[in-house]
Parts: structure tokens; C-alpha cells; sequence
């Protein structure tokens, strides 16, 4: 194919069939010298089948950081290549920049940089590398067609983990988790039911933990010391159906459930319990389970993958699930929304069932808007007034939902999309510390 | 929006008025070439058949010709009047070979008409619409009709004589006489009756025995032809062959010679056509491509400039067209925007004005805040709720059992009032315990 410069040889060629006598032969001329040399250019550019590609770079970078992926380009052609190439990767991926140059001699490689501020957690693919080789007038070119470029792309997925903006809170709970833990031993023994060790009684423990069986053994006065149940189940349920995809500020719901939902994963696995997935809406979306060294990292990669679909949850999934025969007592935890039909139309009818076996926390962040709009402004006029009724009539059902789900045995957590993945974390703390996992 | 509508509507209506009346009033006027305009066929609406039936009592023959050259030929030596109904579609030239003593009627020519017969006149104004005005002259048929619908158009004249301001003017041309008729109204069915129509039309063309009646409704004159020395010597030449060979004997060669000739020179295609074929297609050749008068008419150098010209468009199109890979699409995610249902139901409650409905939900939930402050049973009475509250009862009471607001003032003000109920119990240490 032609470049602009093409077009600019022709034009210059306006004159001759302008002034000369002969204008048609001018035309002629002009025509055929601008083809003849674009043939020329077009024979001597490089060839394409030579060349090479290869990617390297990050594989999983958090939502809002940067990413680099570097492409490598490798001529094993007989000729120079004057490369134009373009990086394509789908708009979410936030890559650039899209356009690289290069001048490759034969056998020499040449690396192009992509940087990527994905948009959006998930997996973010590279579509396709698209190489261009110029002729060395630059008057031609020769590309090939998509399905040529795409085959010789070297594959590449950017995983892009979910916002995690209460990792800032993850210290102070870590620190809480230590003293229920008792691995900080502040006052006396660590909270908890199950026997841990036996030790020298040191001036500050609590004599009523004094184990005097082994202090009549020993020469020395011993301690029993106590620490929490360990390798208790916490099954984080979330909800991908349609209410999770309502906005809440300028990100869905799903993503304030996923934060909270990996800030309880790493407190529990730091806890030594076990934690499981089950992502569902109309289906089950994700399942994790099962013990192992990457087990935090599997749930982090299987959240990563969620987005909201606009279907209607079917929590008889959930059912079947956690009421199995064979099933132990775990913390469920339901990432939801405490809208009134779906609740009642899904989770309600469920559980008495679910509470009956398992410890049951229905966690639903909460639109700040909607508390904002209950309020009055400073100078109200009439649609503020009415504005503000309709907010409290969402907030009294939404209340109303609230009880009904606490009557049937559930602890709610209804917060704010900044404090609620703190809540979420200390309802699990204070059921750790009193040991009624 | 609002402002902006405010100034075009006044605008918009007038302009709409303007154009109504505008079409209407063109759709009302007569077309000259509607068949039924003025033809003495037929008695009814724009006809003319009431005003050829009256002068026919009145003993004049009527005879309708429906071109100009039929009208010259069935005239004869005989002086006649001539009525023109639709002269600008009439061949008004030809009518100068009328014979001597003749009258020429014409009913509301343009001002191309005039410029196009030749007569001594020319258009001095246009009215809207026909209107009656006395004759003012001293006509003898003009005077005998009196007052007369006949204001259209007014003319001017150089000699000869105007009545009605110029509506009917008289005057010689050559060896016969022209009235020109500023109105077709006198001579039409539905307004012969009314004025003095009938007696002005009637006494204008039973000048003479015999009326020639010009019913043209068809552009009847000559199309003018640029060059006319173009037309006329080109000879009906070439049968198949190629231009080279001499027009001069051609002119009678192919139509003697017939079918023998064509299939002899360069035969084949010229074998089923026979001798009829062979003109058409040498006619058909003779006026293509080469005698293109556009092409023609450009210098070689220009064309060839504009050749070129296109070729470098199409190549800087051909090198905008590819693309160094396509755009790159995925699916959005599902994103729904929040408490759409929320704000629905407060837009409704103000377009419904539903103030009591909107003021009860805020003191259900007022009064269940004070009450759960309060530690109160959640049906507790305002009364209760001021005694804990330490607050005189009236004022509470008023506040939360008040009447249903009037008004959007008075609702502003219950809810505000309400608001500050609720944020003063609140946020007060509590006392009621002590007492």
C-alpha cells in the first residue's frame, strides 16, 4: 500500500501536465514514475515473515497501579526492516502508547515499553501487534491482514486485582488479631477456648489460670495458656447478581464487597482458618476451596475475575451448598444488598436453614447519598423536602429488612462504603476473641 | 429552552400564516393550462361555455380552435375577433397575418406575453386580487357594462385608449385592433353574472360575426432554438460507415439505395437493421461523445491537470484507508446507576404534591428516632415524647401531630421544624433518666 508520500510525488508531478505541451504524455509520465518507484519501495522494504515478537513485563498489577510490558522485536530477516507497529489492547487496559518506530538491521532486536493503567479490575488481554515494514523511500509499504497479525502475537493477560483500599485498615486489625491471638501478651492469657500451652507462671498472669497439677510436678509454678480455635471455616459468599452492579458513589457495589471480602481473607488466613470462595448470581461465578500455600492468592485471582451481571440471584445455590450432609460449621459471610424483593424473594426464605447450621453475618454496604438525602439541606425548598421523604422511606424498609434478617438468626453489617470493610473485619474479630466460631 | 421558544412561536406563526395563505392563494388562482380554463366547452367554474352560449344568442358563431396555426387557417379573408385566453401560452406573433379590420381579445397577459407579441403595451401593476372599478373613459362597451371585475392587472399603452385604471386597454396594432383584459373574471361561468361582466365580455367579442375562440392550453409557440444554422444542413448522412466518407452525395445516397447498401461496407452489425437502422445509428454518431461541446471546451492541459489532480485524492485516500490495526471493542461492564427508584418516587411526590404523604413518612421516622432515643415503646404519644424529652407538649405535639401543610411554604416549614426537633433531642445528653 501507498504512504502520504505517495500522494505528495504525484502532486509534485502537477506542473509538468500544466506547462508542457504534451500534457497527456506529462500524465503518463508522472503516473508511471510515481508507480514504478512505489513498486520499487514496496520490493525493497523488509520482509515481515522474519520477524520475531516476544512480550515480557508484569503479569498482575493492583486496580489504580501501573503495569510495564515489554515487547521484544527480533529480525531474522535477510534485509533491514523500517518497522511502524502498533500495540493493541482492549480500552480497559488503559495502554499506551500504541504507536512504536523502529529501524531494525538484520538479526538485531529492538524492545518496545507498554505501559498500562488498566481501568478496571480482571484480565486484560493483549489483542493484537500489527507490524507495518516501509519501504526505504517511505513512498509503500507492506502490512498483512488481521488474521496474519493476530497469529503472530504473543499472548499476554494483565491480571488486574481488585481495588483493595482497606489494606490501610489491615495493620490495626492484624494488631487486634495478635492480641486475641495472644502472641501479645498485654493482660494475662489470649482469649480463647482451646489449651495451648503449659508455662512459668510470670508475676501478672491470672491466677485462675494456674495449672496446679503441673506446678505439683514441676519444681515451679505453671500456667495453662489459651489461645483461639484455629482451622475454623469462613465462607465468603458474594453476590454478583444485579444488585451488586448498582453504583454506589462512582464504583459498583461488587467492588466494596470484594475490598471487604479480601480484607476478611487475609485476617482469617493470617488467623490460621480457612477460608473459601463462592462467588453467584444466576450460577456459581467462582468456587475456591481447599487448603494450600496459595490459597490467599487463588482468592485474590478468583475475585479478580468477578464482575456484576444483570441477573437475579439465586441463593437456593447457596442453599445447596452450605446445607450438604457433609458440610462443617463455618462464618458465612453474604456480601449483599439489602434491597427488600430480592431478600425476599432469595436470602430470607433460606435462613432459618442456614443459621440453624452455620454462624450467618449478611454484610450490605450502604449508599451514602441516600443517608445524605434523608437529611434537610441548609436552605430546603419543597423538592428537597419530598426528596428527603422518599429517602426515608428506602431507609425505614431498608431497616425493616435489617430486623427481619436479625430475627432469623443473622448478624447484618449495613455500613458506609469506607468503614465497611473495618465492620465486616471486627464482627469476625469480636466472634474470634469470644470463641463462637 | 423556554426563552428561546417564547421569541420563535410568535415568529413561527406568522410565518406559517404567511406561507398558508401564500399556497392557498396560488392554489385558488386558475392554472391557463387546465383544460377547463376559459373553454367554451364547458358551462361551469373557470369555464367560458356561459359566455359562448350568450354570444351565440346573440348570433355570433363561435368556433374553438385549440392551436394558433389552426386558428390562422380556418379565418380565411374574413375581419373576425380573436379571443385569446391564455395568451402567455399562445403564439401570439403569428397573429399579426390576422386579416385587416380583425380584433384581438386577450385575457390577462404577462409582461413576457407583451414583450413576446410586440403590441405597444407593456405592465404598469399587479394586484393581489381582481377588484370592481367604474370604466372612467368614454368606451362605448366599457361604458354600457359600467363598473366591472376586471382589476388584475393594469397596463400601459403608448397610443390608443385605457379603461378601469388601465384593467382593459385598446389600442391598433397593424391592420387589427388588441384589447388586452386586465382580468379573466368577466369571461368566467361562476363570476359572468356578477357587475357588469357579462354585458363587457359579450360586447367585446361580438364585435364581428364570428368569434375564433383560442383554446390553448398547451405551450403552443415555438421553442427558440440557440443556433439555428446547426440544425438545418445536417444531412441524415453515414449509414454504418465512418465519418471519413464525404457528406456531400450522402444527402441522397442511403435513402435510395435502402436495404441494398448498409450490409456491404463493414457488415455485420448493420444486418438485421437494413436501410433503417443504418441513419438512426449514424445520426446517433454524428451527435456523441466527440462533439461534446463541455470536453470540448477544455484545454488538454486543464484535463490532464485535473486528471492527475484526482489521482492524488485517491491516493491520499487509498493511504488514509489502511490502518495500522484496527480499533479494539469488549464488552462494557453492567453498571446501574443508584436509587433511581428513590428519586423517582420524590419527583412523584412533588409532581403529585403529595405534601401530607411526604410530611407523614418524615414524622414516622422522626417519631421513631425520638422514641428509640428516648427509650420509649415505638407507639409511644407526643405527649410521652415531650415529658422524656423535657419539652413542653404543646410544641412537640405541633411538631409531630400538626395539621397536613396547605402549602410548599408551610411543608418546608414542618420538615424543617421537625428536622430541628429531632437533631435537638438527639444530640442533647439525655436527661430523662435522671428525672
Amino acid at each position: 500500500m501507498v504512504t502520504h508520500r505517495f500522494a505528495v510525488l504525484l502532486a509534485l508531478g502537477l506542473p509538468f501536465t500544466a506547462l508542457t505541451p504534451q500534457p497527456w504524455y506529462a500524465l503518463a509520465a508522472v503516473t508511471a514514475a510515481a508507480v514504478l518507484l512505489a513498486l520499487l519501495d514496496v520490493a525493497m522494504a523488509g520482509p515481515l515473515t522474519g520477524l520475531r515478537l516476544r512480550r515480557d513485563g508484569d503479569r498482575t498489577v493492583w486496580l489504580g497501579a501501573g503495569a510495564r510490558v515489554i515487547l521484544t522485536v527480533a529480525n531474522t530477516g535477510p534485509r533491514t526492516v523500517r518497522l511502524h507497529l502498533r500495540d493493541s489492547w482492549v480500552p480497559s487496559a488503559g495502554a499506551g502508547p500504541l504507536f512504536h518506530t523502529a529501524t531494525l538491521r538484520e538479526g538485531t532486536e529492538h524492545s518496545v515499553t507498554t505501559t498500562l493503567t488498566p481501568t478496571r479490575h480482571g484480565d486484560r488481554p493483549a489483542v493484537r501487534v500489527t507490524l507495518r515494514s516501509a519501504g526505504p523511500l517511505g513512498l509503500a509499504y507492506r502490512q498483512r491482514g488481521r488474521a496474519w497479525n493476530e497469529h503472530h502475537t504473543p499472548p499476554w493477560t494483565l491480571r488486574v486485582l481488585p481495588r483493595f483500599p482497606s489494606r490501610r485498615v489491615l495493620p490495626e486489625k492484624l494488631a487486634r488479631l495478635r492480641v486475641v491471638d495472644g502472641t501479645v501478651v498485654t493482660r494475662g492469657r489470649g482469649h480463647g477456648t482451646e489449651f495451648d500451652a503449659l508455662r512459668e507462671y510470670v508475676i501478672g498472669d491470672d491466677v485462675r489460670s494456674i495449672d496446679w497439677r503441673a506446678s505439683a510436678r514441676a519444681s515451679d509454678v505453671v500456667v495453662r495458656t489459651w489461645r483461639p480455635e484455629r482451622d475454623r471455616r469462613v465462607f465468603c459468599v458474594l453476590d454478583t447478581g444485579r444488585t451488586s452492579a448498582v453504583l454506589i458513589g462512582d464504583a459498583p457495589r461488587l467492588d466494596a464487597s470484594i475490598d471487604a471480602a479480601l480484607l476478611l481473607s487475609v485476617l482469617a488466613t493470617r488467623a490460621d482458618d480457612r477460608v473459601d470462595l463462592l462467588a453467584l448470581d444466576a450460577t456459581v461465578r467462582t468456587r475456591i476451596e481447599g487448603h494450600g500455600n496459595r490459597k490467599l492468592s487463588r482468592l485474590i485471582d478468583g475475585m479478580a475475575s468477578l464482575h456484576p451481571q444483570l441477573a437475579e440471584t439465586d441463593f437456593t445455590l447457596l442453599g445447596q451448598e452450605m446445607l450438604r450432609r457433609d458440610r462443617k460449621r463455618a462464618l458465612l459471610v453474604i456480601f449483599t444488598a439489602l434491597d427488600t424483593a430480592p431478600m425476599i424473594a432469595g436470602l430470607l426464605p433460606l435462613l432459618p436453614r442456614l443459621t440453624a447450621r452455620h454462624k450467618v453475618i449478611v454484610a450490605a454496604v450502604r449508599d451514602p447519598l441516600v443517608s445524605r438525602l434523608a437529611e434537610l439541606p441548609a436552605d430546603p425548598g419543597p423538592a428537597d423536602v419530598h426528596r428527603a421523604a422518599a429517602a426515608q422511606r428506602v431507609l425505614t424498609e431498608r431497616d425493616r429488612v435489617r430486623d427481619v434478617l436479625a430475627h432469623s438468626g443473622a448478624t447484618v453489617v449495613d455500613a458506609d462504603a469506607d468503614t465497611f470493610a473495618g465492620q465486616v473485619a471486627d464482627v469476625y474479630l469480636l466472634l474470634k476473641a469470644s470463641g463462637r466460631l | 429552552m423556554r426563552r428561546w421558544l417564547r421569541a420563535a412561536i410568535p415568529f413561527a406563526a406568522l410565518t406559517a400564516l404567511i406561507t398558508g395563505t401564500l399556497i392557498v392563494h396560488a392554489i385558488e388562482q386558475p392554472d391557463d393550462d387546465d383544460p377547463a380554463y376559459l373553454t367554451p366547452a364547458k358551462a361551469q367554474g373557470i369555464g367560458g361555455g356561459t359566455l359562448a352560449q350568450r354570444l351565440r344568442e346573440r348570433g355570433v358563431t363561435v368556433d374553438r380552435v385549440t392551436t394558433t396555426r389552426a386558428a390562422l387557417d380556418t379565418i380565411g379573408d374574413e375581419p373576425v375577433t380573436v379571443f385569446v385566453a391564455t395568451p402567455d401560452l399562445a403564439d401570439l406573433p403569428r397573429l399579426r397575418t390576422l386579416p385587416a379590420g380583425s380584433h384581438v381579445v386577450a385575457v390577462d397577459p404577462s409582461a413576457s406575453a407583451l414583450r413576446r407579441s410586440g403590441w405597444p403595451a407593456e405592465v404598469d401593476a399587479t394586484y393581489w386580487n381582481t377588484t370592481v372599478t367604474d370604466p372612467a373613459c368614454d368606451d362605448r362597451i366599457a361604458v354600457e357594462a359600467g363598473p366591472a371585475a376586471v382589476r388584475k392587472t393594469a397596463y400601459a399603452v403608448t397610443r390608443g385608449g385605457v379603461c378601469y385604471d388601465g384593467a382593459m386597454a385598446t389600442f391598433p396594432a397593424g391592420e387589427h385592433t388588441v384589447t388586452l383584459v386586465g382580468s379573466p373574471d368577466p369571461f368566467r361561468d361562476d363570476r359572468i353574472a356578477e357587475h357588469g361582466n357579462a354585458t363587457l365580455a359579450v360586447g367585446l367579442l361580438s364585435r364581428h360575426d364570428r368569434v375564433v375562440w383560442l383554446d390553448v392550453h398547451e405551450r403552443d409557440r415555438p421553442t427558440p432554438s440557440p443556433t439555428p444554422t446547426t440544425t438545418r444542413p445536417r444531412p441524415p448522412v453515414t449509414t454504418d460507415g465512418p465519418p471519413s466518407r464525404s457528406p456531400a452525395p450522402a444527402g441522397t445516397d442511403p435513402y435510395d439505395q435502402g436495404g441494398g447498401n448498409p450490409g456491404n461496407g463493414n457488415g455485420g452489425r448493420g444486418g438485421p437493421g437494413g436501410g433503417n437502422g443504418g441513419p438512426g445509428g449514424g445520426d446517433q454518431q454524428a451527435g456523441g461523445p466527440p462533439d461534446d461541446p463541455l470536453l470540448q471546451s477544455l484545454p488538454p492541459a486543464l484535463l490532464a491537470t485535473l486528471i492527475l489532480l484526482a489521482l492524488v485524492l485517491l491516493a491520499l485516500a487509498a493511504a488514509a484507508a489502511r490502518r495500522l490495526g484496527t480499533p479494539v471493542s469488549e464488552p462494557l461492564p453492567s453498571k446501574v446507576p443508584a436509587n433511581e427508584t428513590m428519586l423517582g418516587h420524590a419527583r412523584l411526590y412533588q409532581r403529585a404534591r403529595a405534601r401530607t404523604a411526604s410530611l407523614d413518612i418524615l414524622r414516622a421516622q422522626a417519631r421513631r428516632r425520638l422514641t428509640t432515643h428516648l427509650g420509649l415503646p415505638p407507639h409511644a404519644d407526643s405527649e410521652q415524647i415531650a415529658a422524656h424529652a423535657g419539652l413542653p407538649v404543646r410544641y412537640v405535639r405541633d411538631i409531630l401531630d400538626g395539621e397536613a401543610p396547605g402549602s410548599n411554604a408551610d411543608l418546608v416549614e414542618a420538615a424543617t421544624l421537625l428536622q430541628r426537633l429531632v437533631r435537638d433531642v438527639t444530640t442533647q445528653p439525655f436527661e430523662g433518666e435522671q428525672s
